[in-house]
């Protein structure tokens, strides 16, 4: 009893889903409404929105060609034959087998055009602004026998139709020798069609007469004329994987003693072609009628819309739209965006994960991962622009300190050695367009700096547009050695030795504790003008002094300080004064406060503040104004705080001389004031 | 169920036995020259009609075998489950079916299998093992394809969240430096998960492999090795093949552990870093506006270590204008608070001292001010967002820095009121000194009033001598003095006193109705007077001798200005009718000219190649530069109606400062330049 009972239970789980299947046909006659009033319908496409038809009509010479109707929320409208396709080859070739792509961008049908591979062959045409495009011949399918009934899955990676083989084998009957079978191809990931092979014999099982393949990929609907010939019957498939097939079924149970052809669902409805004849000529109306059971119907689809456009312009763009299994990343679907409009549909299955690619060769690459698993709205772009140059944005400054150079920055292609030159748009900020699918070295230069450059690679897949890369200069630096000594006795001095840079925000220090015997080496920029200020040893002045490394080409500094010791002298570098006047120029504080704080530093020191003129006008005219002009110094000095009593001012005219006046040059150097040390409480020898 | 139903279905068996015998064994026979799709559809034919054959079962189960190990499980798992499941469901359908004896009486239908014989035929037992060893087979095949597809699938699918990750980081950031510098909590989640997700991701990858070792499925052996990350937003944005032998990964982790390391070791440090800067400058600010000792503020803030530490990540630093900034304030308060800058001084030697201060004062406020706006300036979003925690918390964010701005302009104008509301206490307090009835000493001339002599001073005045001009030395002593003798007719004086207040000299002018305006050189005075009705300029040299004169026709001489080096006399005439006058002289009168913008001169200054006149037009004060030609350069108006010239501070050779009051004695600021433009004013419209 057991045993009996397993042995049904086994077999009833066999057979459910054969038998569930064969309890859901209908009877289809008297059940079903009429669509449009054509009478000599042989077969039709319609999309899911049930607002568009193409379908194949017969003329009376036995003639198919193709016909367009829209549905107007009222009516269908005039049927409109499709010109470009049924002219295509003069007036003579049949034209039919419409099927409509799932996005209505493409229209796949047969026809006997000349010049095809032989007999009916499958064409293509796609949907443009102005209507439908000429035929194309779909290449790696197409043999010398008929193909006809062309139907692709959304992404177009596989097909089916049927062709027509001769067989000429004589064990073979005729009636079986010119038996159209359905056949299928995938494409390889290349997009390449494979070897078209035909589907389960289970489907094959009689004389086809047409196929179709729903939005979801997987639900096949025929119709098929059984060997004896009776009426046809409309079925249905399901592909579970591979070529693994549930058994087919039927849609309807027909005993009428009419064809019904072109089985297709739209909405809820199951539409067909109802013949208007019993003589087995392929013509009728369009009709269709409710199912109400639901495995016949294709599993649900979720259609995502989107739109590619270029990133500059906003332009439509044609691109590559592909859809992967996001672990073998094999191709589940192919898709292209409009070039009119840029927008492109994309037909999945709701509860599994996709990952989608845009391309487009000439410009970047989009990737985005469409996610059903927990949501049946995951989030995608609504527009993916494309860009063919990014924008590569160098902000070049100095290394050091950080500030922005003016300069230059080029990109050179390395493939031909093609040159871009930046544009200037903000501090130190420089902006290239750079075109997709090359590299560049990227180099930066500025006046006394070290060039810098990078290689940036824009072969391969880029998703960004915009890139921002910093580039720090070096500058170019000599080495100074800087000797201080005792200006007389050339002892060797440990001071504290600052240098300003005149042209940039720099400081270089040197402490007396880097001093070696009186020396240090200190980096200075080539080019650049830097005020030097000599102090900190006790006992000696200070020594201020321009390095103009544009100028010198020096390696080398000598510093000579000057005790403070009675008689000493000093010349005060820079200090300026109004032409023929007393009046101090604002550049000579840096200088006056030296002195100052000289003065600060050295409670006891008493000094004299000496003028010198060269010997330009009268003699009496210099001693005044070298008098009038070291008394604006004593003026300074005393307004910096410095007692009056600590200071004595003298002019000497032009009698003091240090060098001849027989040049500009020497004269600016006898130009001078100097301070003379009068009293110290440091008394050196 | 009785047991002539059971003998009923026990003969229906039987002889379906044997009818199905006969026609199974042109199935069997057929077998071999069938692929594997084809002998599973016939079997699976067979079986519709012949459920109960069992041997159907057995062959169609090893053709299920067959096409599991035909099928790639790892790039079609589906379909290998499915032939997986097949088989076993067959196997086990094959074990109801399968009657004692059966491997004897239809041995025939059991020699495709390759079934070891135990003795010299096959046994039932013989049979029955080998289907439990396929039995076997299947499952753990199913079970590790399963377990090695789940891993492979698990490490693939959180690869390409780490992608989506990755991309989402690099849509929100231009750069690297800007990502690290913006790094918040949220920003270390979305670290945190793709950190994990890429270990994840490793580790089943680990586990797929592990499950391959035990399991090797086909020639699947495949390694991987990791691409570092190196450029951002170029780098770590495309997906792997993951089938393929060899296949790379982006580096996820090390690229998390480097910005993990680098924001430990140098973002962290720079923000506490500059948070204690800038605490350091609010704390000065503080010590400033509550008087204390400012200790604080007296410190640098930080050096060109903390430069570079910011400069390399953030060279266009809104940090570093805003520091830089609160430098200048910082020197600024300090100079604000000087000695010099405190108003309960009295002593006039300190008079020329406190204006140098204020003049230095109002440069470091220029310096001070262009500093903010370059703050102004630097308000860029994406700078503030660099440090956007450190701002909003001290500044109030984007909107608080661009009152902070304003806060700031106002708080400067705060200080430099200050500062010159204490010196105009400090003039006050010098002005009431010497607004004191004071004598010089008789030395070598008459004592006189070292005062301007008042008209409520007349009744108590000693000696002849009005005094109306005092001109006071650096040291604040009054050098000379100038004014008019009574009950002598017209007869004014000029003396020299020394800084012990003695009269040096005292010379008296014949018919000199009076003495207007005074002016002193290195070599003696000139004074602008009225003599015999005319207009008199008399030169007096250090010695008290009138060296020369010029007299002329015009008005009233207001003010005189004597170049001695150049030995150029500029005097101005102050006429209500012929208009302000202006004239050049040297031996002759060289050019005059008439100023329209002046209703009043009150004073001419010397600058390089001109002058500047000081005075005032319609109740404003107006400055304005006349060239050496005589041709007008820049006329500025000072202010608004009502100021008083208070004094002039010759600060350069380029710059004066004009001191002015309003009518509540407020003192206010302008430095004019030797082109007669306005730098710098405290005066506020």
């Amino acid at each position: 009893m057991n045993f009996l009972c397993r042995k049904v239970r086994l077999m009833a789980s066999m057979f459910s889903i054969l038998l569930c299947f064969e309890t859901y046909a209908a009877d289809i006659s008297g059940t079903f409404d009429k669509v449009g009033t054509w009478e000599n319908v042989v077969d039709f496409s319609i999309n899911r929105s049930e607002n568009h038809l193409v379908m194949t009509l017969v003329n009376a010479a036995g003639r198919t060609m193709l016909y367009e109707s829209f549905f107007s929320g009222s009516q269908w409208s005039e049927a409109e034959p499709i010109g470009i396709i049924n002219r295509h080859a003069g007036d003579t070739a049949s034209v039919g087998g419409a099927f409509m792509s799932d996005n209505e961008r493409r229209l796949y049908f047969h026809a006997n055009y000349p010049g095809g591979a032989g007999g009916f062959d499958i064409y293509y045409s796609d949907k443009q602004p102005e209507g439908w495009s000429e035929p194309q011949l779909l290449d790696g399918i197409n043999t010398a026998e008929n193909e006809t009934y062309p139907a692709l899955i959304p992404g177009d990676e596989t097909i089916y139709f049927l062709k027509h083989q001769k067989n000429n084998d004589p064990k073979i009957e005729k009636k079986d020798a010119d038996k159209m079978s359905i056949y299928t191809s995938d494409r390889d990931p290349h997009g390449t069609w494979k070897e078209p092979q035909p589907v389960d014999n289970v489907i094959n099982s009689g004389y086809m007469q047409d196929v179709t393949v729903a939005s979801d990929a997987r639900t096949v609907y025929y119709t098929i004329r059984s060997e004896r010939k009776e009426t046809t019957q409309m079925m249905f498939a399901r592909l579970l994987w591979s070529n693994s097939w549930l058994l087919p079924s039927s849609l309807t149970q027909n005993e009428s003693g009419y064809d019904f052809y072109s089985p297709r669902y739209a909405g809820k409805w199951l539409y067909f072609v109802h013949a208007n004849n019993k003589k087995q000529l392929r013509q009728g109306r369009i009709a269709r009628m409710r199912m109400t059971g639901k495995e016949s119907m294709p599993r649900t689809v979720v259609t995502e819309k989107g739109n590619i456009q270029t990133l500059a312009s906003h332009k439509p763009i044609a691109a590559d739209v592909t859809v992967y299994n996001p672990t073998t990343l094999k191709v589940l679907g192919r898709y292209q965006s409009d070039q009119w409009e840029g927008g492109y549909d994309l037909t999945n299955t709701s509860g599994s994960q996709y990952i989608v690619d845009v391309r487009n060769p000439d410009y970047s690459f989009a990737s985005y991962m469409l996610d059903y698993r927990n949501s049946s709205k995951p989030e995608m772009p609504d527009v993916i622009e494309l860009f063919d140059t990014v924008q590569l944005s160098v902000s070049v400054y100095d290394s050091e300190i950080f500030r922005p150079l003016d300069g230059e920055v080029i990109a050179v292609r390395t493939s031909d050695k093609s040159v871009f030159h930046a544009q200037a748009h903000a501090d130190g900020k420089y902006l290239l367009a750079l075109p997709l699918g090359s590299n560049y070295d990227i180099a930066a230069t500025a006046k006394g700096f070290a060039e810098n450059k990078f290689l940036f690679k824009l072969e391969g897949d880029i998703v960004f547009s915009y890139f921002e890369r910093n580039l720090p200069l070096e500058p170019f630096k000599r080495d100074i050695k800087v000797n201080v000594c005792d200006v007389e006795t050339k002892k060797p001095l440990a001071a504290h030795v600052f240098f300003d840079n005149r042209n940039r925000e720099e400081e270089c220090i040197i402490e007396p504790s880097q001093m070696i015997n009186g020396q240090a080496v200190v980096k200075l920029r080539d080019n650049d003008q830097y005020d030097m200020t000599v102090d900190g040893v006790d006992g000696y002045a200070f020594h201020n002094g321009i390095i103009d490394l544009k100028k010198q080409n020096t390696d080398e500094i000598a510093v000579e300080l000057v005790p403070l010791k009675i008689n000493a002298s000093l010349q005060l570098y820079n200090i300026n004064f109004a032409t023929g006047s007393a009046e101090i120029m604002p550049d000579s504080y840096f200088e006056l406060d030296r002195v100052v704080q000289l003065m600060h530093d050295n409670p006891d020191l008493i000094i004299e503040i000496s003028a010198h003129t060269d010997n330009v006008g009268n003699a009496d005219y210099n001693i005044i104004l070298s008098e009038r002009r070291a008394q604006s110094v004593v003026n300074y000095i005393v307004e910096s705080g410095i007692p009056q009593s600590r200071l004595q001012s003298k002019g000497y005219g032009m009698s003091k001389p240090l060098v001849p006046n027989d040049s500009e040059e020497n004269r600016a150097i006898n130009r001078r004031v100097e301070f003379v040390v009068l009293a110290t409480k440091n008394i050196q020898q | 169920m009785n047991k002539h139903k059971i003998f009923a279905i026990a003969f229906a068996f039987a002889f379906f036995a044997a009818a199905k015998a006969q026609k199974y064994s042109e199935i069997y026979n057929s077998l071999p020259d069938k692929t594997l799709d084809q002998a599973y559809s016939i079997l699976m034919e067979y079986q519709r009609a012949n459920p109960h054959w069992a041997n159907t079962y057995l062959q169609l189960g090893m053709i299920c075998e067959k096409k599991l190990i035909e099928t790639d499980p790892l790039r079609d798992i589906q379909t290998a489950q499915y032939w997986a499941d097949n088989a076993k469901l067959f196997f086990d359908t094959f074990g109801v079916f399968y009657s004692e004896g059966d491997a004897r009486t239809n041995s025939e239908f059991y020699q495709n299998l390759d079934i070891p014989a135990s003795g010299g035929r096959i046994q039932d037992a013989d049979i029955k093992t080998f289907v439990a060893k396929h039995q076997r087979f299947c499952k753990n095949f199913r079970d590790s394809v399963t377990m090695a597809y789940q891993a492979l699938e698990e490490s693939k699918g959180y690869y390409n969240k780490c992608i989506g990750t990755f991309k989402s980081i690099c849509d929100n950031y231009g750069n690297l430096n800007d990502m690290l510098l913006r790094h918040n909590a949220t920003l270390k989640n979305i670290l945190d998960t793709l950190g994990s997700d890429i270990d994840h991701c490793v580790e089943a990858f680990a586990r797929y492999k592990k499950t391959l070792e035990a399991y090797p499925i086909r020639d699947y052996r495949q390694t991987y090795e990791f691409k570092p990350i190196e450029t951002f937003r170029l780098d770590g944005l495309t997906n792997s093949d993951f089938y393929m032998d060899r296949f790379s990964m982006w580096d996820y982790r090390k690229w998390i552990d480097d910005v993990n390391q680098t924001l430990a070791t140098d973002i962290l440090p720079l923000r506490q870093r500059i948070d204690d800067i800038n605490r350091q400058y609010e704390q000065g600010k503080q010590e400033y506006e509550n008087n204390s000792p400012f200790a604080a503020g007296a410190q640098e803030a930080y050096d060109e270590l903390f430069i570079f530490q910011l400069g390399k990540y953030d060279n266009n630093s809104l940090v570093r204008e805003l520091f830089s900034y609160l430098d200048d304030r910082r020197q600024l308060m300090l100079m604000a608070h000087d000695s010099l800058a405190l108003p309960f001084d009295t002593s006039a030697v300190l008079l020329n001292r406190k204006m140098r201060h204020i003049y230095r004062f109002s440069e470091q406020l220029g310096e001070t001010e262009k500093a903010l706006e370059a703050v102004g300036n630097s308000l860029t979003p994406d700078r503030i967002a660099r440090f956007s925690e450190f701002f909003n918390k001290n500044y109030g964010g984007t909107q608080g820095l661009e009152k902070y701005v304003s806060t700031e302009t106002a708080f400067l104008d705060k200080i430099f009121s200050e500062v010159l509301a204490n010196f105009a206490s400090y003039t006050r307090n010098v002005e009431r000194q010497r607004d004191k009835p004071a004598y010089s000493v008789r030395g070598k001339g008459s004592s006189v009033p070292l005062w301007v002599v008042k008209e409520n001073d007349l009744p108590t005045l000693k000696g002849p001598y009005i005094t109306t001009h005092i001109y006071y030395n650096l040291q604040g002593n009054p050098e000379y003095v100038a004014g008019t003798k009574k009950n002598a007719g017209n007869v004014a004086f000029v003396a020299k006193i020394d800084e012990k207040n003695a009269t040096i000299w005292l010379a008296e002018l014949r018919n000199t109705e009076q003495i207007y305006n005074m002016s002193v050189n290195g070599s003696g005075c000139v004074l602008a007077a009225k003599q015999n009705g005319q207009s008199a300029i008399v030169y007096m040299n250090q010695g008290g001798k009138e060296i020369r004169k010029i007299s002329s026709n015009e008005n009233v001489p207001a003010v005189v200005d004597y170049d001695e080096l150049a030995n150029i006399t500029y005097v101005a005439y102050n006429g209500a009718d012929g208009g302000t006058k202006l004239c050049r002289i040297d031996e002759v009168n060289v050019w005059t000219v008439v100023l329209k913008s002046f209703e009043r001169i009150e004073n001419i200054i010397e600058v390089a190649d001109g002058i500047l006149v000081v005075g005032y037009n319609k109740g404003r004060i107006v400055c304005g530069r006349i060239n050496n030609d005589g041709s007008i350069g820049k006329v500025s108006n000072i202010g608004f109606a009502g100021l008083t010239l208070d004094r002039i501070f010759r600060a350069s050779a380029q710059d004066i400062c004009l001191f002015t009051r309003d009518a509540q004695d407020k003192l206010q600021l302008t430095i004019v330049s030797d082109k007669g433009e306005v730098k710098i004013t405290s005066i506020r419209q």
